[in-house]
C-alpha cells in the first residue's frame, strides 16, 4: 500500500509530470518520423536516464514508448507515411479518410482510440499481470505458429479490389521474410553474399519504401493529391458523440486483442493492429467501407496498437523477461540502475513497480493531453504546398531508412521498395499484404520448424497443443466467413437477376 | 614517434593548451607535423566505440559504461556508435575500413569466433588486434523446479538411457550454448537434439512453460527464476563456483571438463601501432581499477576475465578451431 | 479467386498491356524463386523440414497466383487504364534526383545531399515562388537533418 501511495507521489511530483510531458512530446515527434519508432527513441534516451532515479527514468521511457507507438499514426493519416510498423494498418483507412477532407476526424479517432487502448492495456497490466503472464507461458512454438497463421488470414481483408493481387503481395512478403540466416539451420538464404541481409530484409526499409517513398514520387507525378486538402479544417481533436457511438466497440475489441497479443514476445503490436482491424471488419455491417476511410478501420488498430504497451510489460514485470525490443531496452535501463526485473521486484521495489503500473495508464492520458494541444499544429503540415510535402517525405524517408542501422545499404533498399510500391499502386496492387506477410513470415516459419524439431518431426504437435488448435480453428473461421459472405451475396444477386 | 615526450610529463591542462596551440599553428601553416604530435599522447581527438549490436542490449550496456568510464577515468572524449547487422560483420567492416590509428575501437562479443567459423563474418581473426576481454558470462544446464533431475550425472544418465528423451534448447542455432551441450554430449556419450530460440528471454519462457525440459542458458537471463528457485542449475561452465551463484555446482566439480564463457571485449584494427595500443591498455586499466566498474560488474552479474592481448588472442584462436570442429560435426558446415 | 472479377460488360475490350507485363514479371519471379529455393541445402536437425521447405511452398503458391493473375487478365477481368504510365517520367525524375544525391553522399555528406535533392524535387511542382520555395525547403531539410538527426538523435551521418 505504501508503494502505491509513494509511486503516485512520484508520478504527480513536479519532476514526474515534467518527464511524462517531455516523453510524450518527444515520443510523438519520433513516432511520426518514418523509421524512428519506440525502440530507437528509447535507445536514444538511455544515456539521459542514467542520472535519474529509476522511477523517473521508467516514467520517461514509458511515456515515450506510449506516445511513439501512437505518433506513427499521425504521419500515417496525414501523409500516408506510417512512422512505425504498427501504424501501417492505420494508414489504410486513415489516409483514405483524410483524402476525403476529414483529416481532423481521422486524427481525433486515432488519438482517442490510442488513449482508450493505452488505458485499458495499462489497467490489464495493473490488475491481471500474473494471470496474463501464465497465459503467455502456455504458448509454445506450435501456438506461436498458429497465431502467426491466424494473423496471415487477414490478408484477404486487405486485398481490396482483387484477391489475386492481394495474394501475390502476400507471396512477395513471405518470400522477403525468408531472406537472411535460416532460423534453425543457420545457413544464409537469398542474401547474395551481402552480410547486410543476414538479419533479413529490414522490415522498416520495406515499410518506408512501399508507403512513404512511393507516395512521394506519386505526388511528383500527379502534382496534386486526389482531392485538394486546402479546405481541410484543422480544429480541436475531441471525438464527437456520433463517432464515439460508431467506434466504441472496435476500440474495446481492439484493446482486448492488443493486450492479449502484446503479452506474446515477438508478436506484439506488429500483428495486433491487423488482427484487430480484421476482427472489426468481420463484425461490421459495412465491411466494404474498409480501405475507403472507415472510422472503425482507424479505431480498432489504433486501440490495439497502444494496448500492446501494457501487454508487452507483462512478461517483463511478472517474469523478468522482455517481451519486445522496446521492453528489452527498458530492462537494460533498470539493470543499469542495479535492478533486476521480475516478480521479486514487487516486494523489493514496490514504489518502482507501481510507478510503472500506474505510469502506463497515466502516460496514455498525458499522451491525450499533449496530442490534443499538439496535433492541430502538426496537422497543418498537410496545408503545405504539394512540392514541399513530396520533398519532405523523401528526405525523411532517406533519413529514417539510414537511422534503421546507420547503413547506406538500407537507404538504397528503401528507394528500391519505393519504386516497387509506386508500380504496385499504379497497377492497383495493395501494399499492406506485403507488409503483413513480411512481419508474419518469420514468426510462422521459425515457430513451425521449432515445433517440428521439438516433436522430432511429428506433425501431431499442432493438434495436441490446445493453443495451437484454438488458433487453427480461428484461422479457419476467418477464412470461411468472407467466403460464405461472398457466396451468399452471389446467390442473392443471381436470385434477383432471375 | 617519441618526438615530444616532454609533453606527457607536464600538467595536463598546459600540455593540452600547448598541443592545441601547436596544432592550430600547424593547421594554419599547412605543416605536415601533425601525425607526430598525435602520437605523443593518444587520444588527440574523440574516440569512437563501435558497438556491433543495437542499442539497449547487454553488449551496448557494457559499451556505454566503458565509454562513460573512459571519459571519466581516462580523460578521453568518447562517442558510442551502434552498428548492428550481419552477425557483427557490419560493425567489423566499419572498423577495418577506418585507418588503423586506434580511434575506432570495436566493442564485440565471443560470437565472433562462431561467426567466422560458420563463414558468416567474412573476416579473419588476423584482421583485428584483440585488446582486452572485460566481461564474461558462462552457460549453465538449467531445469525447472519440478524436474526429477538433480545433477549433471542424472541428466547424462537419463539421456543415455533415452536418447533424445529430453527436449533441450537454448539461445541461437549453432552458437555458444549449443556448443556447450555438444561438449557435454561428447564427454557423456549421449545423443541430444537442440531446439533453438531466437532470443534468450524466450528460452526462459519456454522452460517456465514446460515447452522444453532442459535449457543451456546464461544464468543471468533467468536470474529471477534462478533466485526464486523456479529454475535449478545442474551445472555451470565456470572453472570455479561463481560468487554470484554460490549454490550452483560447476561442471568441473561434477567430473566434466567443460569450461567456457561468452566474453565481451574490445578490439582495434590489425596494424594499429604498439604505442597507441599501450595508451588504450593504460586507459582500460584505469577503468577496470575503478570502484564504479567493479560495482557495475557486480550489478550486471558479470565475471571479469580481464585477459590482456596475448591471452585473449590465444584463447580466441583456440576457440575458433574447436568451434569449427563442433559446427562441422553438428551439420552446420559441410 | 474468381469472385472479384467485375462484370465483363464493364471491362475494356483492349488488352491491358501493363497488367500482362506485370503478370509475366510475377510468373518469372516466382519461377526464379522456386529454382533458388530448390538450391537451398537440407536441414540437419532431426525433424527439421529444412531451409528450403517454406521458400519452395511460397514459390509454388506465387506460381499458382501468377498463373491465375495472367488468366484473369486474359479473360478481361482488369480494364486497361489509358495513359496509365504517361506521366511516369515525373515520378522517375523525383526518384532519380534522390538516387543521384545518394551517389554524391561521399562528397557532399548525407545532410547536404538530401537538402539539395529536396530543393530540386520541389522544382518539379508548379506553383508560385518556385525558387523561393526550393531554397526554403532545402534549408529547412538541412537544418532538420543536422539539428534533429545529427545533433539531437546522434545519427552518425556519412
Amino acid at each position: 500500500m505504501d508503494g502505491i501511495i509513494q509511486s503516485l507521489g512520484v508520478i504527480f511530483s513536479l519532476s514526474g509530470i515534467a518527464v511524462l510531458l517531455i516523453g510524450a512530446l518527444l515520443g510523438m515527434v519520433i513516432g511520426a518520423l518514418p523509421g524512428l519508432g519506440p525502440s530507437i527513441g528509447l535507445s536514444l534516451l538511455i544515456p539521459f536516464t542514467y542520472t535519474m532515479s529509476p522511477e523517473l527514468s521508467m516514467l520517461l521511457m514509458i511515456s515515450l514508448y506510449t506516445s511513439a507507438e501512437y505518433g506513427g499514426s499521425i504521419s500515417a493519416i496525414l501523409l500516408s507515411t506510417p512512422g512505425t510498423a504498427a501504424a501501417a494498418a492505420t494508414a489504410i483507412d486513415g489516409y483514405a479518410m483524410a483524402q476525403k477532407g476529414k483529416a481532423n476526424e481521422a486524427i481525433s479517432i486515432s488519438l482517442t482510440a490510442s488513449t482508450v487502448g493505452g488505458v485499458l492495456g495499462g489497467l490489464a497490466l495493473l490488475l491481471l499481470a500474473m494471470p496474463l503472464a501464465s497465459l503467455a507461458l502456455q504458448f509454445g512454438p506450435a501456438g506461436y505458429f498458429a497465431v502467426g497463421l491466424f494473423g496471415l488470414t487477414s490478408v484477404a481483408a486487405l486485398a481490396g479490389g482483387s484477391l489475386v493481387k492481394g495474394l501475390l503481395g502476400a507471396g512477395l512478403g513471405l518470400a522477403l521474410a525468408t531472406v537472411g540466416i535460416d532460423p534453425i539451420a543457420g545457413t544464409p538464404r537469398f542474401t547474395f553474399g551481402q552480410f547486410e541481409l543476414y538479419e533479413g530484409v529490414p522490415f522498416l526499409a520495406a515499410l518506408i519504401g512501399l508507403f512513404a517513398v512511393s507516395e512521394a514520387i506519386s505526388l511528383a507525378e500527379k502534382q496534386a493529391r486526389k482531392k485538394p486538402l486546402g479546405k481541410t479544417r484543422v480544429g480541436h481533436v475531441f471525438l464527437s458523440l456520433g463517432l464515439w457511438k460508431e467506434t466504441w466497440r472496435s476500440m474495446l475489441s481492439g484493446s482486448v486483442i492488443g493486450t492479449l497479443l502484446g503479452i506474446l514476445p515477438g508478436v506484439g503490436g506488429n500483428i495486433a493492429c491487423w488482427v484487430a482491424r480484421d476482427y472489426a471488419r468481420a463484425r461490421d455491417k459495412n465491411p466494404e467501407e474498409y480501405g475507403k476511410g472507415a472510422a472503425n478501420g482507424i479505431a480498432a488498430p489504433e486501440a490495439s496498437n497502444n494496448a500492446t504497451v501494457g501487454g508487452a510489460l507483462v512478461p517483463l514485470l511478472a517474469l523478468g523477461v522482455p517481451g519486445s525490443p522496446t521492453t528489452a531496452i527498458m530492462m537494460g535501463a533498470l539493470i543499469m540502475h542495479g535492478l533486476h526485473p521480475g516478480p521479486q521486484l514487487f516486494t523489493e521495489e514496490p514504489t518502482l513497480v507501481y510507478a510503472i503500473l500506474f505510469g502506463v495508464i497515466i502516460a496514455s492520458l498525458v499522451q491525450y493531453l499533449v496530442g490534443s494541444l499538439f496535433l492541430p499544429i502538426m496537422a497543418r503540415t498537410v496545408l503545405l504546398p504539394e512540392g514541399v510535402i513530396a520533398a519532405g517525405i523523401m528526405a525523411f524517408a532517406v533519413l529514417g531508412a539510414f537511422a534503421i542501422r546507420n547503413l547506406m545499404f538500407d537507404v538504397w533498399l528503401t528507394l528500391g521498395f519505393g519504386l516497387l510500391g509506386y508500380v504496385m499502386k499504379k497497377l492497383s496492387f495493395p501494399v499492406a499484404p506485403v507488409i503483413l506477410a513480411m512481419v508474419l513470415g518469420y514468426l510462422i516459419e521459425s515457430n513451425y520448424r521449432t515445433a517440428l524439431v521439438s516433436s522430432r518431426g511429428d506433425y501431431m504437435i499442432f493438434l495436441t497443443d490446445p493453443i495451437s488448435v484454438l488458433f487453427l480453428i480461428l484461422s479457419l473461421i476467418s477464412i470461411m466467413v468472407p467466403i460464405r459472405r461472398a457466396w451468399r451475396a452471389r446467390r442473392a444477386a443471381s436470385h434477383s437477376a432471375a | 614517434m617519441n618526438a615530444r615526450p616532454s609533453e606527457t610529463t607536464g600538467p595536463r591542462r598546459i600540455a593540452a593548451f600547448v598541443r592545441n596551440a601547436v596544432a592550430a599553428v600547424c593547421l594554419a601553416a599547412g605543416a605536415m607535423a601533425l601525425p607526430q604530435i598525435a602520437a605523443a599522447e593518444f587520444p588527440e581527438k574523440p574516440v569512437t566505440l563501435v558497438v556491433w549490436s543495437g542499442a539497449g542490449g547487454t553488449l551496448d550496456t557494457y559499451g556505454r559504461k566503458l565509454a562513460e568510464l573512459l571519459e571519466r577515468e581516462g580523460g578521453w572524449t568518447v562517442k558510442v556508435d551502434n552498428r548492428p547487422g550481419g552477425s557483427g560483420a557490419v560493425g567489423l567492416s566499419q572498423i577495418v575500413t577506418q585507418p588503423a590509428d586506434g580511434y575506432s575501437i570495436l566493442v564485440l562479443t565471443g560470437t565472433l569466433t562462431f561467426g567466422i567459423a560458420q563463414g558468416l563474418i567474412p573476416f579473419k581473426l588476423e584482421d583485428l588486434r584483440l585488446l582486452r576481454a572485460m566481461q564474461s558470462e558462462p552457460s549453465s544446464l538449467a531445469v525447472a523446479k519440478d524436474s526429477p533431475l538433480q545433477s549433471v550425472d542424472d541428466f547424462v544418465a537419463y539421456m543415455k538411457e533415452n536418447p533424445n528423451g529430453l527436449k533441450v534448447g537454448g539461445h541461437s542455432s549453432g552458437g555458444f550454448h549449443q556448443y556447450m551441450l555438444y561438449q557435454m554430449m561428447q564427454q557423456g556419450g549421449f545423443e541430444s537434439g537442440w531446439i533453438p530460440h531466437d532470443a534468450s528471454g524466450k528460452v526462459t519462457l519456454a522452460l517456465l512453460g514446460d515447452h522444453i525440459d532442459a535449457a543451456m542458458m546464461t544464468p543471468s537471463t533467468g536470474l529471477s527464476q534462478v533466485q526464486s528457485g523456479d529454475f535449478r542449475l545442474l551445472g555451470v561452465t565456470t572453472a570455479e563456483r561463481s560468487p554470484f551463484l554460490p549454490d550452483a555446482p560447476t561442471f568441473k566439480e561434477q567430473g566434466y571438463d567443460i569450461e567456457g564463457a561468452i566474453w565481451r571485449g574490445i578490439a582495434v584494427k590489425a596494424g594499429t601501432p604498439d604505442d597507441v595500443v599501450a595508451s588504450i591498455q593504460t586507459a582500460i586499466d584505469k577503468v577496470t581499477a575503478s570502484e564504479e566498474w567493479k560495482t557495475f560488474q557486480q550489478e550486471q552479474f558479470q565475471d571479469s576475465p580481464n585477459w590482456g592481448e596475448a591471452e585473449f588472442t590465444e584463447r580466441t584462436r583456440k576457440d575458433l578451431e574447436a568451434q569449427a570442429e563442433f559446427l562441422k560435426s553438428a551439420g552446420f558446415l559441410q | 479467386m474468381s469472385g472479384d472479377a467485375p462484370s465483363p460488360s464493364q471491362a475494356d475490350r483492349t488488352r491491358p498491356v501493363s497488367e500482362l507485363v506485370a503478370g509475366a514479371v510475377c510468373l518469372a519471379a516466382s519461377v526464379a524463386f522456386l529454382v533458388a529455393a530448390r538450391a537451398l541445402p537440407e536441414g540437419h536437425s532431426s525433424g527439421d523440414v529444412g531451409p528450403g521447405a517454406l521458400p519452395l511452398q511460397i514459390g509454388i503458391f506465387a506460381l499458382v497466383c501468377s498463373l491465375a493473375y495472367l488468366g484473369l487478365t486474359l479473360r478481361g477481368s482488369f480494364a486497361a487504364v489509358p495513359g496509365q504510365f504517361a506521366q511516369s517520367h515525373r515520378a522517375g525524375l523525383a526518384l532519380g534526383i534522390f538516387v543521384l544525391a545518394l551517389v554524391a553522399v561521399p562528397w557532399l555528406g548525407l545532410a547536404l545531399a538530401i537538402a539539395l535533392a529536396s530543393a530540386l524535387t520541389t522544382l518539379l511542382f508548379d506553383g508560385p515562388h518556385r525558387l523561393l520555395r526550393a531554397v526554403a525547403t532545402g534549408v529547412g531539410i538541412w537544418l532538420i537533418a543536422v539539428l534533429l538527426f545529427q545533433m539531437l538523435l546522434g545519427l552518425p551521418m556519412p
